[in-house]
């Protein structure tokens, strides 16, 4: 099975999806129409091509990177930098940092950043139609406490990994106290060797003794 | 997946017979039949080929996609297309400048496709063009890439088919038949066999109500040349740089070939 075109696939439909339930996606995506963009996040290099039509958007997951004249824009971009680049104002900051390289037709980037920016997804709006009002709106405040709950979960598990982290690096024994310990564990070693040497030559003599008898 | 390489030959047609499916008929009445079975099908074809290969056939073919590198402005052909699924992806790719044709002897496979792609709001960048394979009627050079998804095996002198693409293909162009193939294992060839022999009509009758032609189905699919002898069919014709890839442990196997 090729995993990464059944990657692409569920990006692809999530990502359409996602589209279809903006009414006004189309206003976004028009821009786009016909263009293509490529995404390289650094450090892992891996390229996901976006081609966009009046319809949707198609996704793929090349083994390797495109050359730049495959597509109109290429964007290789840090991880880190990645939530920043919606901001089309921090594209030179970007640049400058050493944390975005792009090639091609800047209007692609900006026309994503619109429609990334742009797309306006109710939620309560999308299950109120299949769901009704009352209980869309249940499930809403249910999802809205869950979420509450879970970021109430994640800050408490950073701070206590935090704290962990620094108590424990003060527990943590230096390079120096390793080396004494090391030389402590070969010269007791070296002892008990010679004790067990003793032991063996004393044993011997006993049982001489023993046969003269 | 692996890649391969090597090179043998087969022959479609001995004394005016060939295959279709397990029985022998003379050559010039299986494009008749063959037509026939896939009149039968049509309507079905895209649910009938999601349940039997649990969809993973769109994985296959966007595997075929990402192999073919298809750019803005290619020309592309897409060849026994059938219902357009390979036309769609490669339509909104090469955009508005490129062009992708969208061709299949059977006009019922190619009513569907071009009912199917105008739903979609693609019109702009494709022309459907009905034709056989064995005597494309487009100039020399004209296509960057030729497609064949599970249609090569239809056709009755294969030989002839893949000469005729590698006409019209330019310099530098290349050809990707997706194509049933031979499972690498022999546990998962037993599978296969059980599968398609035993279940794949029954499916067919009950989802299209046409088992005949679903047994035709999976008795072409072992009839098929395996993966080495097509890939020698290609080389024999002019192809360069030809390479298979085997997917899903050879059920499928994707073959490609350059024209220098």
């Amino acid at each position: 099975m090729p995993l990464r075109q059944l990657a692409a696939a569920l990006l692809e439909q999530g990502s359409n999806t996602l589209l279809q339930l903006d009414p006004e996606h189309q206003h976004w995506l028009s821009p786009l129409a016909g263009q293509s963009l490529q995404l390289v996040l650094t450090p892992i290099q891996w390229p996901l091509v976006l081609y966009f039509s009046e319809q949707q958007i198609d996704i793929a997951l090349p083994a390797e990177q495109l050359p730049e004249d495959a597509v109109d824009c290429s964007v290789i971009v840090a991880v880190s930098a990645l939530d920043q680049i919606r901001d089309t104002n921090n594209l030179t900051k970007l640049i400058k940092a050493d944390k975005l390289d792009l090639q091609g037709d800047l209007r692609v980037l900006q026309n994503l950043s619109s429609l990334l920016n742009g797309l306006n997804v109710d939620l309560a709006i999308v299950l109120e139609r299949y769901l009704g009002v009352q209980p869309a709106h249940a499930v809403i405040a249910l999802g809205e406490k869950a979420k509450a709950l879970g970021d109430y979960w994640l800050d408490q598990a950073q701070v206590t990994l935090s704290e962990a982290l620094i108590e424990e690096k003060k527990l943590v024994a230096s390079a120096l106290d390793i080396a004494l310990f090391c030389d402590d564990v070969t010269a007791t070693k070296y002892q008990a060797d010679r004790l067990d040497a003793r032991l063996a030559i004393l044993e011997q003599q006993r049982a001489t003794k023993t046969d003269t008898e | 997946m692996e890649k391969h390489t090597h090179s043998t030959d087969a022959a479609d047609i001995e004394n005016g017979k060939t295959h279709f499916g397990f029985k022998q008929v003379d050559a010039k009445d299986k494009e008749s039949l063959v037509a026939d079975v896939f009149h039968n099908v049509a309507a079905k074809y895209d649910i009938m080929n999601d349940v039997m290969s649990l969809g993973i056939h769109r994985i296959w073919k966007r595997y075929t996609i990402d192999s073919a590198g298809a750019r803005k402005g290619m020309q592309v052909l897409d060849l026994a297309g059938g219902t357009g699924d390979l036309t769609a992806k490669f339509s909104r790719i090469v955009g508005p400048t490129g062009k992708v044709t969208l061709s299949d002897i059977n006009p019922s496979m190619l009513e569907v496709g071009k009912d199917k792609l105008r739903d979609m709001g693609l019109v702009q960048n494709i022309e459907y063009v009905e034709a056989n394979a064995e005597d494309l009627p487009f100039a020399d050079n004209t296509y960057d890439i030729v497609t064949m998804a599970f249609g090569l095996r239809n056709v009755t002198n294969k030989s002839n088919a893949l000469a005729s693409i590698y006409r019209v293909l330019k310099p530098g162009g290349r050809l990707l038949v997706l194509e049933f193939s031979k499972p690498t294992t022999e546990g998962l060839s037993k599978i296969y066999d059980a599968y398609s022999f035993h279940l794949l009509p029954k499916m067919g009758k009950l989802i299209a109500n046409d088992e005949d032609s679903y047994r035709y189905l999976a008795e072409s699919i072992r009839m098929h040349p395996d993966q080495e002898t097509l890939k020698g069919m290609m080389e024999n014709v002019g192809f360069e740089n030809t390479t298979y890839t085997n997917l899903t442990g050879g059920i499928v196997a994707l073959h490609k070939g350059y024209k220098f």
